[in-house]
C-alpha cells in the first residue's frame, strides 16, 4: 500500500506523520486521506482539483505536478511546502 | 520565541553578506514547539528565484534533500529564513502571500543597514505573528 509523510506543521501534530493509504493516484490517495483522517491535508494541498502552486508533492522523491499522477504499491508520497517569498 | 545557538546565528548574517544584493534563503532544523523552537542547524540553499533581488524561492527538490537530511539528522524544520538585503526588517506582502508552513518561523535578516534578525511565525488566516528571537 502506499503511504503519505506529512509534515507535522500540515499534520497538526508536534511530529512528522506517516500513514498508509489506498488508491492508484494522487488525487485518490488524498481522498482516502480525507475519508479516513478528515479533510484537512487534502484541502490544504488541493484547490479546485488540482495542486496548489505553493504546495509540493513529491512521489518517490520526484516531483509531481498532477493528481493523476500514478503511484506504484508500495509509493511514498511525501507533501511539503514551498519555501518562498520575496 | 525562537532560539539560536550563538554559531547559527551568525552563520545566517554572514549568508546574508555574502549575498550581496541578491536575497539568500535556507532552512533552519531543530525541535519545534509552539512557545519555543530552538534552532540547532542552519542548511543554505540556493535561491532559485527568477529575481533574486525580490525574491527567493528554495528548489523543491533540495528543500527536499536539505529536509530529509535534518530529518536523518534527528531534526525536524523550524522555520526558513531569507535576507532583505535593502529592508525592510519585517515580511514583505510577498512574504505573506506565499507563506505555507502554519506555526513555523520565518526568520528576516534585514541588510539595510546594521544587520537587523526578526522572526514571524505563520498563523493561517492571522497572518504573521512576531516573535522574540533569543541567542544561546
Amino acid at each position: 500500500m502506499p503511504e503519505i509523510k506529512i509534515p507535522a506543521a500540515l499534520a497538526g501534530g508536534a511530529a512528522t506523520e506517516t500513514v498508509t493509504v489506498a488508491g492508484t493516484t494522487v488525487g485518490e490517495a488524498l481522498d482516502y486521506h480525507a475519508d479516513a483522517h478528515g479533510p484537512e491535508l487534502r484541502d490544504s494541498v488541493t484547490e479546485d482539483g488540482e495542486l496548489k502552486e505553493f504546495i509540493n508533492v513529491f512521489v518517490d522523491g520526484r516531483q509531481v505536478q498532477s493528481l493523476d499522477y500514478e503511484l506504484e504499491e508500495d509509493s511514498l508520497i511525501r507533501v511539503m511546502p514551498a519555501a518562498s517569498g520575496g | 520565541m525562537i532560539r539560536f545557538g550563538r554559531s547559527e546565528y551568525d552563520r545566517i548574517i554572514k549568508h546574508a553578506y555574502r549575498g550581496e544584493e541578491a536575497e539568500i534563503c535556507g532552512i533552519l532544523g531543530g525541535t519545534h514547539e509552539a512557545e519555543q523552537s530552538i534552532v540547532t542547524s542552519v542548511r543554505q540553499a540556493e535561491n532559485v528565484a527568477e529575481m533574486p533581488q525580490m525574491r527567493y524561492y528554495i528548489d523543491p527538490e533540495e528543500q527536499l534533500e536539505l529536509t530529509e537530511e535534518l530529518e536523518a539528522n534527528g531534526e525536524e524544520v523550524v522555520g526558513f529564513y531569507h535576507s532583505h538585503p535593502a529592508g525592510p526588517t519585517k515580511p514583505s506582502e510577498t512574504d505573506a502571500a506565499r507563506a505555507t508552513w502554519p506555526g513555523r518561523s520565518y526568520v528576516i535578516v534585514a541588510m539595510d543597514g546594521y544587520p537587523f534578525v526578526g522572526s514571524w511565525r505563520w498563523q493561517n488566516e492571522d497572518g504573521f505573528e512576531q516573535e522574540i528571537v533569543a541567542i544561546e
